[in-house]
């Protein structure tokens, strides 16, 4: 027992006075509660009073410590001479206070020898005290440990000083539970008014031999009693393949994360359905890679060295900036460079540069190859930017001028080399040669939206859908699924992730599953397409994947946002002001501030 | 930063222009639209002239450039409810008051088109310098950020959107501006559960609340173990699980039929910046999501990628987590927020994480590149190299070392090197300490932007004192600038 209340306090010694009557008088007081049986509280009350002058007289018997107590309560009895129908009920209170919220009852289940007999009888006097004390809501345990607050026991309770310590009732009285009897727990009972009798007589005992019907019921609703509950069951998946799998420990909510694999899908390692660190260069992402980009290819060497050195004016300002201090000042004399000795841009150049030039050399100048043309090209508009370069530490106009355009003059003769040579395909995504010239208006990661949930339902269009915090049925969820796919028709399903188990709480959509692909689909089927196009490309994108969507005012999906907006219903919505009201107030004191 | 003229503006947007001219009546005597500069999930942004100039002028500390003439105009997308744009509105509305974050200056409504009104700010796209910029302009880009967090922050309000795209910076003028409060919140008050009588807490009825986590119950539970461990009991020798009926054991499998709900959480943002708490579904989020975000924007900075995270959904952003920062940190993240993690069979993602951690993730990116050969002669990317290669693979001296090489000079131009290298070598050092701390898992350990903008990263901005202007209080706001007075009271007001 860690703490007492102050409740249980009070009554401590209410009760050690009942138990203490128990122990001298065993037996005559059994007789007197038998007599009293069908004690109402008035009865009960007396009886209380009684044991009260009896225990009184016994506790003086026993020892000087005794004498002391008994003085002392003698001596509040004398001012209090009788416990009123009101002490009782609130005796009576308190302790089915304490007994709802804090007891712990354990059932001693030694015996001792001369019990044997009446083993049966005693059996049923401890299912039916068990009850009792169930229906005051009071929690029985199996096992008896430092938590238990009432022992309940059938040995008898003269010997307890004399027992083992390790015995349990040595233990609780060591630790200040209480030890009662079984009449003691008995009348207990009764003066809480609970009525055994009554309870004998109602319940056919079924928490003693439990019938065979109910048996079956239980079994059937919950399993059998004996199963382990570590035995596999029928109605739970198990993991069997390498899976991910994130669940409330309480298991109060759906897993967040189910997700397995079978090995066919995990062999290939190159397309593998998990995000795997694939590092790559070049600015990439290290999830996504160089995949078919091979950088130090001819081509890629040659253009990433003009990009660089198109761009070298600005890293330098930028250089010069915050060479020496974090606010930005341009006052630094010259520009400091740690040697370093990795390999560069201009190095893979020079290193090939030279690897042409010398078997061109063998080979004469006669069947000169195309690359050799190329590079000479390239050496032309390089040598042009030479010149700009060249004073490095110069005003900031041509250097902002060369951050504008950073491209323009050395990418029309770049596209002409790459015409000429057979390399891999162009477009690389997230290439940084690109990039610069290509954003007018900058592309950003789409924002996820608002959604509360991962449901699949909301993460389409415009990312304003609803969302529903249901338990759907799994089959209603594949077909949803499948009809937002559809519709969008950007969402490509991905093949490798036919078989991957998804359960309803599977963080995401399934539409747009990993694969390292498909993370490009969407740009990487628009690209060849945009590709001769120039400004008008962001637009016409947008145009295709951004008209369906989701309207939270109407509630509904629509397929063209320009049609949806007309409609009756939104109209009827927009020409609301009541809709508008907060809106309205907030923008009245903007307005007011001029 | 570019200049643009009438010409560079392609068909198709002056023709938006001109439908928005229609769209809103009186517009044009107030604005004149000049371009469209950006496109967001849930509104599209034009730059445009004040023509009338009250709004250059009456918020003239705000503007980068003095003789400024341009705002922004940002057109609301009409399928969002008015409930969602007043939120977005009156926090922009609620958070004037700091230069570092983008004051609303004025707005319109006509029927369903909700247009506001900011101030433009002529900023560099993160694409652009993400490469380039030093790691002392690193410091003034994460100084401004972190200044317009803090302050955004002591309002208690999460942006729930940190991203460059959202980070307006520039980084000639060193100053940056925090945009796009769509999807900011305030942050709730953590649900405390009832105190029971007794003075014992009852979890176990929080447990079904959606905006409880025990996350937030560790400081006040702490003697409350039943928080966090499962609850199971062991009865006639078994384990019995307390929780489902059924007593099946569910950290092996899922059940077929699954009649538990969904758990539900604010997880608005952008994929690849979200904190391990969001991808968690974490009742209970704190503004310390935005300091993930920082964190990172800032390894993006340092390893010079961007992306870092591809994170195609949650899931695969958790699994991403897990391949640089091992399984077992992500398993004990979980655990924090009430939730199990089980990984197994896949063979790149391990317990313990990437080797030395995110110094050992930020060398291999740089090093690949310095191999490859793709990075430019006078790329300072080579500085954090050098400075991660010598501390991760180097002998262990404090002393920085200029690598051997044949360029090394000598006399006074060497020493004056080694003074810059040692500079440089401090601001990295720090700079990965800072980024640790982005990176804390635990929300509640993580450090604030406040705690942040302390650290020692920043000490030569601390110093000078410069650019502390959100540590003064609302009063020096009010003396500073007294046409806002009414304004800030207002602020104060609302924000209660």
């Amino acid at each position: 027992m860690a703490t007492r209340s102050p409740l249980k306090e009070a009554d401590a010694n209410l009760k050690h006075r009942i138990l203490s009557v128990n122990d001298r008088n065993g037996e005559s007081t059994t007789n007197i509660t038998c007599e009293e049986s069908n004690g109402t509280k008035k009865r009960a009350l007396e009886r209380l009073d009684l044991q009260d002058r009896k225990k009184v007289k016994a506790e003086r018997a026993r020892s000087i410590e005794g004498a002391v107590k008994v003085a002392r309560t003698t001596g509040l009895k004398n001012t209090e001479s009788k416990v009123t129908p009101n002490e009782l009920l609130e005796w009576q209170n308190n302790w089915k206070k304490i007994i709802k919220r804090e007891s712990r009852i354990y059932f001693d289940i030694a015996d001792d020898a001369d019990f044997n007999k009446h083993l049966k009888s005693l059996d049923k006097k401890k299912e039916l005290l068990k009850r009792g004390f169930l229906s005051l809501g009071a929690q029985i345990t199996q096992f008896f440990d430092c938590n238990v607050t009432i022992v309940i026991t059938r040995r008898s309770l003269e010997a307890l000083n004399m027992m083992n310590s390790s015995d349990v009732l040595a233990r609780a009285k060591k630790s200040y539970m209480k030890i009662w009897g079984y009449e003691k727990a008995a009348r207990f009972l009764k003066n809480l008014d609970v009525d055994l009798d009554l309870l004998e007589r109602n319940n056919a005992t079924p928490l003693a031999t439990p019938t065979l019907s109910n048996l079956l019921q239980n079994e059937k609703l919950y399993g059998p009693t004996d199963r382990d509950p570590r035995s596999r069951r029928e109605d739970v998946h198990y993991f069997k393949y390498a899976h991910v799998y994130m669940y409330d420990l309480w298991q109060m909510w759906a897993p967040i994360i189910t997700l397995e694999w079978k090995p066919q899908e995990l062999t290939d390692v190159k397309k593998l359905p998990y995000p795997v660190l694939k590092m790559g260069t070049f600015g990439r992402c290290p999830f996504i890679g160089d995949n078919s980009c091979d950088e130090s290819s001819y081509k890629r060497v040659v253009k990433r060295y003009s990009r660089d050195k198109a761009n070298k004016p600005y890293a330098l300002k930028l250089r010069r900036l915050y060479q020496d201090y974090a606010t930005p000042c341009e006052s630094s004399d010259h520009l400091k460079f740690i040697p370093h000795t990795c390999l560069s841009s201009k190095q893979c150049y020079e290193k090939l540069k030279l690897k042409f030039e010398q078997s061109n050399s063998q080979k004469n100048m006669g069947n000169c190859s195309k690359d050799s043309v190329d590079f000479k090209a390239t050496e032309k508009t390089t040598s042009n930017k030479e010149e700009h370069e060249k004073p490095q530490l110069q005003p900031e106009n041509e250097v902002s001028q060369v951050i504008d355009t950073p491209e323009q003059n050395n990418l029309p003769e770049l596209t002409k080399i790459a015409s000429l040579t057979r390399q891999e395909t162009e477009d690389f995504p997230d290439d940084l040669c690109n990039n610069k010239k290509k954003s007018r208006i900058p592309q950003e990661i789409k924002a996820s939206g608002v959604h509360q949930s991962n449901d699949v339902a909301t993460s389409f269009g415009n990312g304003l859908g609803p969302t529903t915090a249901s338990v759907t049925n799994k089959n209603i969820k594949t077909l949803n699924r499948l009809v937002v796919d559809r519709k969008l028709g950007s969402k490509t399903s991905n093949p490798v992730h036919a078989l991957t188990i998804r359960s309803l709480g599977a963080v995401g959509s399934d539409g747009q599953m990993p694969a390292p692909k498909a993370c490009n689909s969407k740009e990487a089927v628009l690209e060849p397409a945009t590709k001769k196009k120039t400004d008008n490309v962001p637009i016409t994108r947008r145009d295709t994947t951004k008209n369906a969507g989701y309207c939270e005012n109407c509630r509904v999906k629509y397929e063209s946002l320009e049609e949806h907006v007309l409609s009756e219903r939104h109209q009827s919505f927009a020409q609301n002001p009541l809709n508008f009201e907060a809106i309205d107030s907030l923008i009245e004191k903007l307005k007011f501030q001029f | 930063m570019k200049q643009t003229t009438a010409e560079d503006v392609p068909a198709e947007i002056k023709e938006e222009m001109n439908q928005l001219y229609n769209d809103i009546q009186g517009l044009k005597e107030d604005y004149e639209l000049v371009d469209k500069i950006g496109e967001g999930t849930f509104s599209s942004v034009y730059k445009a002239k004040d023509i009338k100039g009250k709004i250059c002028s009456k918020y003239s500390s705000h503007f980068w450039s003095q003789d400024s003439k341009f705002v922004a105009l940002k057109k609301i997308y009409v399928t969002s409810s008015p409930q969602r744009i007043y939120n977005e509105l009156n926090l922009l509305y609620i958070l004037t008051g700091s230069t570092r974050v983008a004051p609303l200056c004025d707005a319109t409504r006509v029927k369903d088109q909700v247009i506001a009104v900011l101030p433009y700010y002529p900023h560099e796209e993160f694409r652009h310098f993400y490469r380039d910029l030093p790691i002392k302009g690193i410091k003034m880009y994460l100084w401004e950020l972190l200044q317009a967090l803090s302050f955004v922050h002591s309002k208690n309000i999460i942006h729930r959107d940190v991203k460059p795209t959202n980070f307006l910076y520039n980084p000639y003028l060193g100053r940056g501006v925090l945009v796009d409060f769509g999807l900011a919140e305030v942050q709730t008050e953590t649900p405390t559960c009832h105190l029971e009588e007794d003075g014992t807490f009852s979890v176990k009825n929080c447990r079904n609340q959606e905006q409880f986590c025990p996350c937030s119950m560790r400081d006040i539970a702490g003697t409350n173990q039943g928080a966090f461990a499962p609850m199971i009991t062991i009865q006639n020798g078994k384990v019995v699980y307390l929780n489902n009926v059924n007593g099946v054991n569910l950290t092996k499998g899922y059940p077929k039929n699954e009649t538990r709900r969904i758990k539900r959480a604010n997880r608005a943002g952008t994929r690849g910046f979200r904190a391990p708490e969001v991808l968690m579904k974490c009742g209970s989020q704190t503004t310390k999501i935005d300091v993930w975000s920082v964190g990172v924007i800032l390894s993006s900075l340092l390893s010079r990628r961007f992306p870092l995270f591809q994170s195609l959904d949650d899931t695969d952003s958790l699994l991403e987590l897990c391949a640089i920062f091992g399984s077992k940190k992500i398993r004990k993240c979980a655990a924090i927020h009430g939730l199990g993690f089980e990984i197994s069979g896949l063979k790149y993602i391990k317990e313990s994480g990437y080797p030395d951690g995110l110094k050992g993730f930020v060398h291999d990116l740089l090093k690949k590149e310095c191999q490859g050969g793709t990075l430019p002669d006078y790329s300072i990317a080579f500085e954090t190299y050098e400075y991660l290669s010598q501390e991760l693979h180097g002998e262990r001296t404090i002393e920085p070392k200029l690598p051997d090489c044949k360029a090394t000079p000598e006399g006074p131009e060497a020493y004056e090197l080694k003074r810059y290298q040692e500079e440089i070598w401090t601001d990295h050092y720090w700079c990965f300490q800072l980024l640790e701390q982005c990176f804390e898992m635990d929300p509640q350990k993580r450090s604030s932007a406040n705690e942040l903008l302390r650290d020692a990263f920043f000490n030569e901005l601390n110093e000078s004192g410069v650019y502390t202007e959100i540590e003064s209080t609302d009063e020096d706001e009010l003396t500073a600038d007294g046409d806002l007075d009414y304004r800030d009271n207002d602020v104060l007001l609302i924000s209660r």
